[in-house]
């Protein structure tokens, strides 16, 4: 029987000498194997005397050791280099994803902003009353001023709302000042259908009612909105217009400086209107029934497609109904 | 209403060029939306505020420029005629109603020598798009443009019987007006007529009969105040819009009445020899408006958000044409002129006093937010619409948006009659029902993307769908639709396969999964719109949620669609109650699950979802989960059955499972269901 260090250095020195991968596994067949060297020496340590086990063990238990880092050390060297090759240029496997309407985006960025600056969003009905979307609004069925909010109706005499304004007045009947809500949603208006009109279109309309909100508090509000959607390098400015449910009234432009229009270079308005707004008219108030001695607040309204349109540079409403996908694609 | 720079400087004289004047004017509310050259000058296109009808006039315009920039203004000379003769007494003016003309006056002119329109006056009509008719025509207008106020003349020697009624039309009565058609006139409509027949729509337009021309000499020149209220009901329903009944509709200043009347007299002086010029005779009264406002600084102040000197204020409103009746510390009571009949209440005044001011003066606040416990309540509704979004973009799908109002004709079948809402006034005729389902838009975009070519798509849409509801306001619920054609994209690692049917089940069971509705009910249903066979109705809880399937052959003809499309609704206000995030966690076995799969041959009119749900219902607390995976039908099994293979799993809370029990427990299941459904059992085999 062999010892053990010699076997050691036999092993060692014979480990060191391979150059195959056939080799390697030769060697280890005849010392790591079941039936190789080292095994044997494991079985031979039945037939030492009690008193020499423990040693022997110990000593058999360091070459085990030894000779099997040695020979993970050899396999790793002898190992040929990666062959393999792949072509990186392929494209990725992509998951199936779908997309949200870029109408959807527009009107979430929104109601985002105006969700941090404390308005809650509620919801109404699209198709209302004479009352909700003229009378209470103080536009008269007899006056031009109708013309403006002119609308659609059913054979049930009533009408599909023109602005989401009813839903504001709805919510004014049902709950005491003060009040900060936006409502979104389809409203429709008899316009010829053409690049920039359509019948039906996404509004969004806010309301602010407390006992002290000023026109500056208006503007303030306004502003930081326009910022937070075009960003910080966006200017305001305030125009005087009128609305029947207003007073002061204003409209609201946004310099196109920083959107990336694409327009042809001969028709480049420097200023671009994107908010009607003002302070709520003292008969709105009293159609809602709230005192407006008691209550101040102020109003806006704004269009999301006129917005999706100035944001993305697309040149025909249109393209938000026609769901088609190259269109669609386009808004990951 | 265009404004030719040219003109308007004869009145007032700002210092500012063109360009700035109309930045200056857009700024405090007069809108100049476009600027053209014409002859010499500039025009401004202005949009003109329906509450502004003072501003349709140049000495309006004029007016707002002389108070922007305290600069006076000119007003036109008036050439006093040297002599009136009375108003003769055989010619009777009367107005039958006073509500519909509460002042009505006229002047005659005799023996008027024609002549020819001065070249300014042609000039300046031309340079705003008007054409110039003959010298009196042209004059009236003239006049108009230049106060606001509309004036018509008629050729005295074409009158009837020597009198003017300013009347309601009679039924079956009408009009040969000057723009050369008839109009139909209802007992709705003013005319002045004389003793046969109406010679003018009131205030809109004058009849041909007696319209003045070249040669007349004589004319009645009537210069009144129509009520608005009717003028604008008479223009809608004859579809007739004038210069004329636009200044009628926003209401005209009652004392320019016989201003513009005297105006007209003395240009037609200045310009040719008149015979006679008669006193005016008139009926009515003018309606005057509430004259006083009171503004209190500190309400202004409060509106605001700013204050603005008194001097200021008083300094603005003065520039503007308002009397001052009083002033002290807190606050200013003003007259308001007659030609600003919008200016009734005290907010009225803080907006004039504002954006003459300049609104970009008042700075950018944000108002105090107090703690508004009605909104902290959650939206269920708004959630489960975002969620649902969310997963269905998750899973593939693309949002549509289409239009709620869809072509009648074409779509009525997709729901009862007594359901559907109809819309009596829409321009284009074929568009006029509001969608009882989200279908018809679906389809057609489904239609739209095959015919341009797109070889697959995966839609859905949430929205309305709108019900009639009698005689109350109708129903409006929410909806999702879906739609799906074509089959996966090939690719260089994929191979293609068809979409259908169960990829909108699959689909729609992920979606009620997170809504936590774990087993919903699937049972066959018929829908007019799906090819028979092909539809399944969603129950949850009991109630019916909406029905998907293929559709229909002949609707696949109908549309022109070449791929085979399925499609399905859910009613998600249905939906919405059943909804629940709430969750019980448990804790997840450390033992080991052992598979095994079970393959039985069944009637082919048996149910997989009643093996699956036997095999949940008779196996222990071991059994963990039951899949079906495989499905097979066809070639190698005999007529009328099929194969379906389920891998089950199994795991103990307690321990490991041991290989002969896990097997012992499978057998009993496959024995309960060979004899429960008569099935064969050609394995149930260890999983490998």
């Amino acid at each position: 029987m062999q010892d053990i260090s010699s076997l050691e250095n036999q092993a060692l020195e014979k480990l060191s000498t391979l150059d195959t991968l056939e080799a390697l596994e030769a060697f280890r067949i005849e010392y790591l194997g079941k039936k190789g060297k080292v095994s044997e020496l494991m079985k031979a340590l039945g037939t030492l005397p009690p008193e020499e086990r423990a040693a022997f063990g110990k000593t058999l238990n360091g070459l085990k050791a030894k000779l099997d880092g040695a020979f993970a050390e050899k396999a790793i060297t002898l190992k040929p280099a990666q062959t393999k090759t792949l072509d990186f240029t392929l494209p990725g496997i992509r998951p199936q994803a779908g997309r949200i309407h870029p109408l959807t985006q527009v009107l979430r960025e929104v109601l985002d902003v105006f969700e941090r600056l404390g308005f809650e969003v509620v919801d109404g009905r699209e198709i209302e009353t004479e009352f909700y979307n003229f009378t209470a609004l103080n536009i008269p069925l007899d006056h031009p001023a109708r013309d403006a909010f002119d609308t659609f109706y059913t054979e049930t005499g009533h009408l599909l709302r023109s602005q989401t304004s009813t839903v504001q007045i709805r919510v004014m009947e049902s709950r005491k000042p003060p009040l900060r809500i936006v409502a979104p949603g389809r409203v429709y208006r008899p316009d010829t259908v053409d690049a920039t009109h359509s019948f039906m279109f996404h509004q969004v309309e806010g309301l602010f009612v407390d006992d002290k909100a000023t026109f500056s508090d208006l503007k303030g509000v306004l502003s930081v909105f326009v910022r937070e959607l075009f960003g910080s390098k966006a200017e305001v400015r305030f125009r005087p217009h009128f609305f029947p449910f207003t007073e002061p009234s204003v409209e609201v432009d946004v310099s196109n400086m920083i959107l990336e229009v694409k327009r042809e270079k001969s028709a480049k308005p420097k200023w671009l209107e994107i908010l009607g707004a003002g302070c709520v008219h003292p008969k709105v108030f009293e159609a809602a029934g709230y005192d407006p001695a008691k209550v101040q607040g102020f109003a806006f309204g704004l269009g999301i497609e006129r917005i999706a349109m100035l944001k993305y540079g697309i040149h025909d409403i249109r393209y938000f109904y026609e769901n088609d996908v190259r269109f669609l694609r386009q808004f990951p | 209403m265009k404004i030719s720079t040219l003109w308007l400087r004869d009145y007032v004289k700002p210092r500012a060029s063109s360009e700035e004047l109309a930045h200056r004017l857009t700024m405090a509310g007069l809108e100049v939306k476009k600027i053209e050259r014409s002859d010499g000058g500039l025009v401004f296109e202005t949009e003109i505020t329906s509450n502004r009808p003072d501003w349709l006039s140049y000495l309006g315009v004029a007016r707002e420029i002389s108070a922007l920039y305290a600069t006076p203004i000119r007003m036109p000379k008036k050439l006093e005629p040297e002599k009136l003769v009375p108003f003769p007494q055989d010619f009777a003016i009367e107005t039958k109603d006073l509500d519909l003309c509460p002042y009505y006056t006229g002047t005659i002119l005799r023996g008027i020598k024609p002549v020819a329109t001065p070249a300014f006056i042609k000039r300046r009509l031309e340079a705003v798009g008007l054409r110039s008719i003959n010298f009196i025509v042209d004059v009236t207008n003239f006049v108009m443009l230049e106060c606001g106020q509309p004036l018509h003349a008629f050729d005295l020697k074409l009158l009837k019987g020597q009198t003017l009624i300013i009347r309601r039309a009679k039924a079956g009565e009408s009009i040969s007006a000057i723009d050369g058609k008839v109009y139909s006139l209802t007992a709705k409509d003013l005319v002045i007529a004389d003793s046969e027949r109406p010679v003018a729509i009131a205030g809109v337009m004058g009849g041909k009969d007696t319209e003045v021309s070249g040669p007349t000499q004589d004319i009645f020149l009537e210069s009144a105040f129509f009520s608005p209220a009717d003028i604008r009901q008479t223009s809608k329903r004859l579809g007739i819009t004038t210069d004329s009944s636009y200044r009628f509709e926003r209401r005209v200043d009652p004392e320019g009445v016989s201003e513009a009347r005297e105006r007209v007299i003395s240009i037609i002086l200045e310009h040719t020899k008149v015979e006679e010029v008669t006193r005016m005779r008139f009926t009515g009264k003018k309606p005057m408006k509430q004259a006083t406002i009171v503004l209190p600084y500190e309400k202004m102040e409060r509106v605001l958000g700013i204050s603005i000197p008194a001097l200021q204020t008083e300094k603005i409103l003065r520039n503007l044409g308002l009397g001052i009746l009083q002033k002290n510390k807190k606050l200013i009571k003003v007259s308001i002129p007659t030609f600003r009949g919008d200016l009734t209440r005290a907010v009225d005044l803080i907006e004039e006093v504002a954006r003459i001011y300049g609104y970009s003066r008042v700075p950018e606040t944000l108002p105090s937010l107090v703690t508004l416990p009605d909104a902290l309540a959650p939206k269920p509704k708004f959630q489960m619409v975002h969620q649902a979004i969310c997963r269905l973009v998750g899973a593939g799908f693309w949002e549509a948006q289409n239009y709620s109002i869809i072509h009648g004709q074409q779509y009525e079948s997709f729901a009862p009659r007594e359901s559907l809402v109809k819309i009596i006034n829409t321009q284009n005729k074929e568009l006029n029902l509001m969608r009882p389902s989200l279908m018809p838009g679906l389809i057609e975009t489904i239609q739209r993307n095959q015919h341009r070519g797109a070889k697959t798509a995966r839609f859905f849409e949430i929205g309305n769908i709108y019900l009639a509801s009698g005689r109350d306001l109708p129903k409006e619920k929410l909806t999702l639709g879906l739609a799906l054609y074509g089959a996966t994209e090939k690719g260089w690692a994929e191979a293609p396969r068809s979409l259908g049917l169960y990829d909108l089940k699959g689909a729609l069971e992920l979606l009620l999964e997170f809504f936590g509705i774990a087993r919903p009910e699937w049972r066959e249903a018929e829908s007019p719109w799906l090819e028979k066979g092909t539809g399944l109705e969603l129950i949850a809880a009991g109630r019916s949620l909406g029905t998907i399937g293929e559709l229909s052959a002949e609707l696949l003809k109908r549309f022109g669609l070449e791929l085979p499309v399925a499609s399905g609704e859910i009613d998600l206000d249905a939906l919405l109650p059943l909804v629940t995030r709430d969750r019980m966690f448990k804790v997840p076995s450390k033992y080991p699950i052992v598979s095994r799969d079970l393959s039985l041959l069944v009637p082919k009119s048996l149910s997989s979802a009643s093996v699956e749900s036997t095999i949940l219902q008779e196996g222990n607390e071991w059994l963990q989960g039951v899949r079906l995976f495989d499905v097979y039908e066809g070639k190698n099994i005999r007529e009328g059955v099929k194969s379906l293979a389920f891998a089950l799993e199994y795991q103990s809370q307690a321990r490991t499972l041991s290989s002969e029990e896990v097997q012992a427990e499978h057998m009993r299941i496959a024995g309960i269901l060979q004899e429960k459904y008569n099935a064969e059992l050609p394995s149930a085999r260890e999983n490998a």
